[in-house]
C-alpha cells in the first residue's frame, strides 16, 4: 500500500550565464501530490518531460526528501530508475547480480538461494561472466528487473526501463508483473509509452508541471492524457509533392439509431493532377494503435490543382466503443505511401446507455455483434 | 511501515540503518579495491611502488644528505613509521571529502543509506596500509629491529587513526554541497600539515617549548604512537592523548552533520 499526502518537492535551481552573478530559481519539481495505491495495484505515471514522475519516484525511493507533505509505504521499496544504475561496467554480470541483490536486502543466504532463479529469469546463462561493459541495454534491464522481482520488496518503482526490453521479454515481464500483482507486491511505473502503461498498470495517473492532472482506471486516464498532451494542432503537410492544404472538418452523426454513421470529413487541395492517387483514412484508438482504414481512388481527370474538394469517410458507429480515436490521413501512390498525416483529427465517442457495452468500453475499442451461448444443463 | 516525510529523524534510528547496512559497506570497499586493481600487470604491487620511492627519496635527502640525528634507530624506520600512520590518514580525507560528488550520479540513482558511500570510501585505505605493514616488518627484519610485545597495541592505533581521519573527512564531505572548495582546501592544507607533523623527523627535532603545539596536532600523538608500538620510541605523553579527545567531538558533531544535511547534499549535485 502507499499513501501520499499533500506531498511537495521544491529544488533550488542555480542559473549560470557568463558575466551575470549566479542567480537561484525555485522550481517545485512536484506538488500537492496526494493518492492512495491499494496493495497488489500497478499505477502508472504519463506526462510531458519535467512532470515531475522521476522526482516522485525518487521520493518514494528514499533517495529524495520531499519539501513538504508525507508518503506512507507498507514496506520496503526497491526502485529501477535508470538502465544500468546500480551496476559497474567492470564487473561481471553475476558479480553485479549479488551486489545489487545484497544492496536490494538480500542476506548472503537469500541471495544464493535466489541467485538460479535470478539467472534463468534474466536469459543471461551465457553472458553471466562477462564485464556488464559489454551488455546491451536490453540485458541490462534483464538484469536490473531479474535482480530486483526475486527482492523481497514489497514495493517496485520502475521509471522508463521496461520499455528498452524485446517483445518476448517484455511478454514474460508482464506475466510475471501480474504474478507480482497477486503476491500483493504494489507497483508505480513511469513511461512515455502509453500502450506499455495500459498494458501493465491498472491505474494511471496523468502528471503536468509536478501536479496530477488526472487518476483513474487506466483506459480513462490514458485517453485523458491523449486529448490534452498528445495533441499538436492540426498537421500541416510541410514541403510536400502533392498536397496544398488539409482541413479536417470535424466528425457527425448521420442517420437514427439503430443505423447510425458517423462521418468524418476534410478539405483538401491538392498540388498536382498527373500521378494516379489514392485517399486513404484510418482509425486509431487512444493508443494510436491501428484499427481500421477507408481507401479510394481519385479521378485525376476531375481533379483540379489547388482548388478545395471535399472528402468524406462514413462507418457505422456502433462498430465503436466508447473513447477517444484519432483519425489519420494518407495519400498512396499504387502501393507506396507519399504522404501522411498521423493524428489531424480527433473523435470522441460517448458511453452507450447498454451496460454490456460499458464492459466493453474499458476493455476495447472495436466493437463486433457477437453472441456467447451458455447451455446450463 | 515506513513513512517518508522531511522531519529530521532520529540519530538512533540513522545509526541503526547504518548499521544494518554495514555489510553492504563491506561490499562496496570489496568491489572498488577490485575494480581498483583489476587493470593492472602487477595489481597490488602498486600500493608499494610509492611508499618505497617516498622512504629511499627522504632517506637521501634528511640522513644522507642533512644528516639528521634519529639516535639508534635507523632512519629509514623512523619515516616509513611515521608514513604508515600519515598515509592511511592522507587516504581516508582524500576519498572521505569529495566522496558525495564522486557518487553524485550513482545516489541519484540507487537506494542506500547514504551514509554509506563516505563510509565505504573510509575503509579503502585499509589494503595500502596493510601492505605497507609488511613491507615495514621486512625493513624491521633487514635493520635487525627487534619484534616487541607493544605491537599488540597495532590494531587499536589503526582504528584511532581510522576515526581520525573520518571525523575530518567527514567534514570536508559535509562542508562541500554547494561549493567544493572545501575539498581542494582540506588537500592542498594536508600538503602543508605533512610538514607540522613530525613525520619525517622526530618531535625530539624541534626546540621542547614546541612540543606541547606539536602535541595538539592528533596525528603527532598517533605517529608518536605508532612508533613507540613499532620501534620503542618514548610514548606520547598524557595530555597529548587528553588532545586526542577533542577529536572525538568532532567526529559524533560530523555525523551528526551528515545526517541532518545528507538530502539538502544530493539536491546540490
Amino acid at each position: 500500500m502507499i499513501q501520499v499526502d499533500n506531498l511537495g518537492k521544491k529544488f533550488g535551481i542555480r542559473q549560470q550565464s557568463k558575466g551575470q552573478p549566479t542567480t537561484e530559481k525555485e522550481v517545485w519539481a512536484i506538488r500537492q501530490l496526494s493518492f492512495t495505491l491499494p496493495k497488489g495495484k500497478a499505477l502508472g505515471l504519463i506526462g510531458p518531460n519535467g512532470a515531475g514522475k522521476s522526482t516522485l519516484l525518487k521520493i518514494l525511493a528514499g533517495i529524495y526528501l520531499p519539501t513538504c507533505g508525507q508518503a506512507i509505504l507498507s514496506g520496503q521499496s526497491g526502485a529501477v530508475l535508470d538502465i544500468g544504475s546500480g551496476f559497474h561496467p567492470d564487473l561481471t554480470g553475476r558479480e553485479n547480480i549479488k551486489f545489487a541483490g545484497r544492496l536490494a536486502g538480500l542476506t548472503k543466504e537469500q541471495l544464493e538461494a535466489a541467485l538460479p532463479e535470478i539467472i534463468a529469469f534474466s536469459e543471461l546463462e551465457e553472458h553471466l561472466d562477462t564485464p556488464v561493459k559489454y551488455y546491451s541495454s536490453g540485458m541490462f534491464l534483464r538484469l536490473a528487473f531479474s535482480t530486483l522481482i526475486h527482492t523481497e520488496c514489497e514495493i517496485l518503482l520502475f521509471d522508463e526501463v521496461l520499455a528498452v526490453g524485446d517483445s518476448a521479454f517484455q511478454e514474460k515481464c508482464f506475466q510475471k508483473i501480474q504474478s507480482l500483482k497477486q503476491d500483493g507486491r504494489t507497483m508505480i511505473m513511469a513511461s512515455h509509452e502509453p500502450a506499455k502503461l495500459a498494458q501493465f498498470c491498472d491505474e494511471v495517473m496523468v502528471m503536468a508541471n509536478g501536479a496530477c492532472q488526472f487518476l483513474g482506471p487506466a483506459q480513462k486516464a490514458l485517453s485523458f492524457y491523449s486529448k490534452h498532451f498528445a495533441l499538436s494542432s492540426t498537421p500541416q503537410p510541410r514541403d510536400s509533392r502533392y498536397l496544398e492544404q488539409l482541413t479536417y472538418e470535424g466528425a457527425t452523426v448521420i442517420g437514427e439509431l439503430p443505423n447510425e454513421e458517423i462521418a468524418v470529413t476534410f478539405t483538401v487541395k491538392l498540388k498536382v493532377k498527373s500521378h494516379p492517387l489514392t485517399v486513404a483514412i484510418a482509425l486509431t484508438d487512444s493508443l494510436n494503435q491501428l484499427l481500421f482504414s477507408g481507401h479510394q481512388p481519385l479521378v485525376m481527370e476531375n481533379v483540379n490543382a489547388n482548388e478545395s474538394m471535399e472528402v468524406q469517410w462514413s462507418f457505422p458507429k456502433s462498430h465503436l466503443n466508447e473513447g477517444l480515436f484519432w483519425v489519420n490521413f494518407y495519400l498512396f501512390e499504387e502501393q507506396n505511401i507519399v504522404e501522411q498525416l498521423p493524428k489531424v483529427g480527433q473523435l470522441e465517442i460517448p458511453p452507450y446507455q447498454d451496460p454490456k457495452r460499458n464492459i466493453e468500453g474499458g476493455f476495447h475499442a472495436i466493437h463486433i455483434d457477437s453472441q456467447i451461448q451458455v447451455s446450463y444443463e | 511501515m515506513h513513512i517518508i516525510n522531511n522531519k529530521p529523524k532520529p540519530f538512533s534510528q540513522e545509526l541503526k540503518t547504518v548499521w544494518r547496512a554495514l555489510p553492504i559497506a563491506m561490499v562496496f570497499a570489496k568491489r572498488a579495491i577490485r575494480i581498483k586493481y583489476s587493470h593492472t600487470a602487477l595489481g597490488l604491487l602498486w600500493v608499494i611502488v610509492p611508499i618505497a620511492a617516498y622512504v629511499v627519496i627522504y632517506s637521501v635527502f634528511f640522513s644522507v644528505l642533512l644528516e639528521i640525528d634519529t639516535r639508534e634507530t635507523p632512519y629509514p624506520l623512523i619515516a616509513f613509521s611515521g608514513l604508515l600512520g600519515w598515509n592511511y590518514f592522507k587516504d581516508i580525507i582524500h576519498n572521505v571529502g569529495p566522496s558525495l560528488h564522486q557518487e553524485g550520479e550513482y545516489l541519484k540513482k540507487n537506494v542506500l543509506p547514504k551514509f554509506i558511500i563516505p563510509l565505504y570510501k573510509s575503509l579503502l585505505g585499509l589494503v595500502e596500509l596493510g601492505i605497507s605493514l609488511g613491507l615495514f616488518f621486512i625493513l624491521m627484519l633487514i635493520y635487525r629491529e627487534p619484534l616487541r610485545l607493544s605491537i599488540l597495541i597495532l590494531p587499536v592505533l589503526i582504528i584511532i587513526n581510522q576515526l581520525l581521519g573520518f571525523s575530518i573527512g567527514i567534514w570536508v564531505c559535509n562542508l562541500s554541497g554547494r561549493r567544493r572548495d572545501v575539498v581542494h582546501l582540506a588537500i592542498s592544507g594536508l600538503n602543508v600539515a605533512i610538514w607540522l607533523t613530525p613525520v619525517f623527523y622526530l618531535p625530539g627535532l624541534l626546540p621542547e617549548v614546541y612540543e606541547p603545539f606539536l602535541y595538539l596536532n592528533p596525528m603527532t600523538t598517533l605517529i608518536g604512537a605508532y612508533r613507540w608500538a613499532l620501534l620503542g620510541l618514548s610514548f606520547p605523553p598524557a595530555y597529548a592523548w587528553a588532545a586526542l579527545l577533542i577529536w572525538g567531538v568532532v567526529l559524533v558533531a560530523g555525523i551528526r552533520t551528515f545526517f541532518r544535511r545528507q538530502y539538502e547534499l544530493i539536491d546540490y549535485l
